[in-house]
C-alpha cells in the first residue's frame, strides 16, 4: 500500500512504524536520554528513538529543534517523521536536524497506519509504503 | 543572496528559509522587523553566520538553561558533568553579540525594548513571545524554531507563510465563558484556561469572546503561554483586545467557527488536575516567572515577601531578565525579596530548571505557571541535560508564596 503526500523535509527511510492520535512536543514528550515517552503522553511506555514516528502534528516549545538537535546526537531520535498536517516548530526540527519528513497524505496516516507496521518513508517523493503489517 | 554574493552564512540562510518556505508552500520572502533567537548549536552556528557581519533587523537572545548563566553556582548546581548541551553557551553567546543582537537573554524580550506593533512581520523562539505577538501587539509570525530565527535575523527575511498571511490569521475555535468570575479569578486559574484551551484548539486560531478589555497585561500572559504548551497554538484573538477583533465576526473572518466551546469553573478544576502531580504537601523549591516577570510581578512580590522570611526548608527561585532586575533593583523590590531569602536569577529558563544537577537533590516543586507545571511534570527533555520528573505544584501566585514561607502545599 502506497499513501502520497507533500515533502517537509528530503530523504528516504525505512523502519517500524510508531502510531499515535495525540500531537507530540519533542520537549517533555520524551527523554533524550533513553528515548522513552513521557508516562504522560498517549504513547507512555514506547521508545521512539529509530522508529519513524506517525502523529497529527507538533506541539509545544520551540526548544523541539534544539533538543532534536541532541536527541539525533545521542541517536535516540525517530529516524523519520510522518504527520497528518505540520506546524512549523516539527517542520523545523525536521529541516534543522535532517530528518525526512512528509505531511498531508492523501489517506490519514494516523488511522491508516498502524504501530510495529514495517514502513517505507520517502520524503524526496512524499510517498510512504507499508511494507509489512504488524502481526495481529 | 543564494548566489553567495553575500557570503557563505547568508546564502546557507537564504537556502535554508527557501526550503522552510516550500515546506509550507510560500509564494514570497517577506521582511521581517524583528528576530527572537534561541542560540544554535555551535557548529551549525559557525556555519551560518559564516562572512556575516552584521543582522538585518532588530535581534533578541531567548533565555537558556540555568546551567549556562551566571547563576548556576548560587542555585546550588552542579556544572562539571553537565554534558555536552551547555558546553559551547557562552561563546555561542559572544557570536550572536559580535553580530549586534541584543542580549536580552529572556523569552520577555518585550520588557526589554523588542516591541512589536501591529503589522510587522516577526521570526521568534519562545512560543509565549509569539503568541502574545501575535494576539496582544498584532504583529505577524510563526511558531519558528530551529535555524529559522538566526536564518532570518541575518538575511532580514522568512517566507510568507501562516500567521503572517491574512487568511490564516482568522480564528477557527470560538471561546465562550459560563459563570466565570473575571473579577476573582487568579492568574493560575487563567492559565488551567489557557492550557485547556490549547489541548482542544492544537494547532487552530481561536477567538475568545467574553474577557474584560481592562485585563492586565500580566494575566493575558499567564492565559496565552499555555496555549502552545498542551497545543501548537499561535494566534488567540481576544475580542476587544487583540488589534484585530474588534468583534467576533471580524476575528472569524466573517466565517463560522469549526468549533465552539464554553468554559466553566469544571475546566479550571480539570486543568489544575493536570497541571499537579505530587505525594506529599512539602514544598521545597517555589519558582515564579514562567514566562519572565514582569515590573509589576517584580513590585507585588516584594509587597507579598515584605518584613517575611521564607522557610528554611524552602528554596525561593524568580526568574526574570537584566532589565526588570535593575529595575527592581532601583526600586528597592530586590532588597526586599533578598531579605525574605529569596533569589531573584536572570538569563534563565526556570521551565528546563535541570533539577538533575542540583547538589542537594529535590523532589517537589510549587509553581504559578502552567507552562512551567505541565515541563517539571514530564522532567524536560531528560537526565542527560538536567531534566527530572518533579513533584509539581500549580496554584496561584498567593498560594505560591505561602508555600515559601510555610514550607507546605495549602489547596485553594
Amino acid at each position: 500500500m502506497i499513501l502520497k503526500g507533500h515533502t517537509i523535509k528530503e530523504g528516504v527511510v525505512e523502519g517500524e512504524a510508531l502510531v499515535t492520535d495525540m500531537s507530540f512536543s519533542f520537549l517533555g514528550d520524551f527523554d533524550i536520554t533513553t528515548g522513552e515517552v513521557s508516562e504522560l503522553h498517549d504513547l507512555a511506555g514506547e521508545t521512539i528513538s529509530g522508529k519513524i514516528l506517525v502523529f497529527p502534528a507538533g506541539r509545544g516549545s520551540t526548544t523541539g529543534a534544539l533538543v532534536g538537535y541532541y536527541a539525533c546526537m545521542f541517536n535516540t531520535a525517530p529516524v523519520g517523521m510522518i504527520c497528518r498536517e505540520a506546524e512549523p516548530v516539527i517542520a523545523l526540527n525536521a529541516l534543522t536536524n535532517n530528518i525526512p519528513m512528509v505531511d498531508r497524505l492523501d489517506s490519514d496516516p494516523v488511522d491508516v497506519i498502524r504501530t510495529g507496521d514495517f514502513i517505507k518513508l520517502d520524503a524526496t517523493r512524499g510517498e510512504v509504503t507499508i511494507i509489512k503489517r504488524a502481526a495481529g | 543572496m543564494v548566489g553567495g554574493e553575500y557570503g557563505p552564512g547568508v546564502q546557507k540562510a537564504m537556502n535554508f528559509l527557501i526550503e522552510y518556505g516550500e515546506a509550507f508552500d510560500a509564494n514570497k520572502m517577506v521582511n521581517v522587523q524583528s528576530a527572537h533567537i534561541l542560540p544554535d548549536p555551535i557548529n551549525m552556528l559557525e556555519e551560518i553566520t559564516e562572512g556575516v557581519e552584521e543582522v538585518k533587523t532588530m535581534a533578541s537572545i531567548h533565555s537558556g538553561s540555568p546551567l549556562n548563566s551566571n547563576w548556576a553556582e548560587t542555585l546550588g548546581l552542579e556544572t562539571e558533568n553537565a554534558g555536552p548541551v551547555i558546553q559551547d553557551a557562552f561563546r555561542a553567546y559572544d557570536i550572536y553579540k559580535n553580530i549586534g543582537c541584543m542580549m536580552t537573554v529572556s523569552c520577555a524580550p518585550y520588557t526589554m525594548g523588542n516591541v512589536l506593533k501591529k503589522g510587522n512581520v516577526f521570526s521568534w523562539a519562545g512560543s509565549s513571545g509569539i503568541i502574545i505577538n501575535n494576539s496582544v501587539f498584532g504583529a505577524r509570525g510563526n511558531r519558528d524554531s530551529g535555524l529559522a530565527m538566526t536564518a532570518s535575523a541575518i538575511t532580514g527575511r522568512t517566507p510568507e507563510i501562516g500567521r503572517i498571511r491574512d487568511e490564516e490569521r482568522y480564528g477557527e475555535v470560538l471561546v465562550r465563558f459560563q459563570k466565570i468570575d473575571f473579577e476573582t479569578i487568579t492568574q493560575a486559574d487563567l492559565g488551567a484556561i489557557g492550557y485547556h484551551i490549547g489541548e482542544v484548539a492544537q494547532t487552530k486560531n481561536v477567538v475568545i469572546d467574553g474577557l474584560p478589555n481592562t485585563i492586565p497585561f500580566e494575566s493575558l500572559k499567564y492565559l496565552l503561554s499555555p496555549m502552545p504548551v498542551s497545543g501548537a497554538v499561535s494566534m488567540c484573538h481576544i475580542v476587544g483586545v487583540t488589534p484585530e477583533a474588534p468583534s467576533v465576526e471580524v476575528a472569524l473572518g466573517n466565517r463560522k467557527p469549526e468549533l465552539e466551546i464554553s468554559v466553566r469553573p469544571s475546566d479550571i478544576v480539570k486543568g489544575h488536575s493536570l497541571l499537579n502531580g505530587y505525594k506529599s504537601t512539602d514544598v521545597e523549591v517555589v519558582m515564579m516567572g514562567c514566562p519572565h516577570l514582569t515590573i509589576r510581578e517584580m513590585g507585588e512580590l516584594a509587597k507579598r515577601l515584605s518584613g517575611k522570611r521564607i522557610s528554611d526548608k524552602v528554596k525561593l527561585f524568580l526568574a526574570t531578565n537584566e532589565g526588570i532586575y535593575n529595575l527592581s533593583k532601583r526600586m528597592g523590590y530586590l532588597d526586599t525579596i533578598q531579605d525574605a531569602g529569596g533569589l531573584v536569577i536572570t538569563d534563565s529558563c526556570i521551565a528546563v530548571f535541570p533539577f538533575a544537577n542540583m547538589k542537594e537533590p529535590v523532589t517537589n516543586v510549587a509553581t504559578n505557571s502552567s507552562r512551567c507545571a505541565h515541563y517539571l511534570l514530564r522532567g524536560g527533555a531528560g537526565e542527560i541535560v538536567g531534566g527530572k520528573v518533579m513533584g509539581t505544584f500549580h496554584g496561584s501566585t498567593e498560594q505560591c508564596v505561602n508555600a515559601a514561607l510555610t514550607g507546605k502545599w495549602e489547596e485553594k
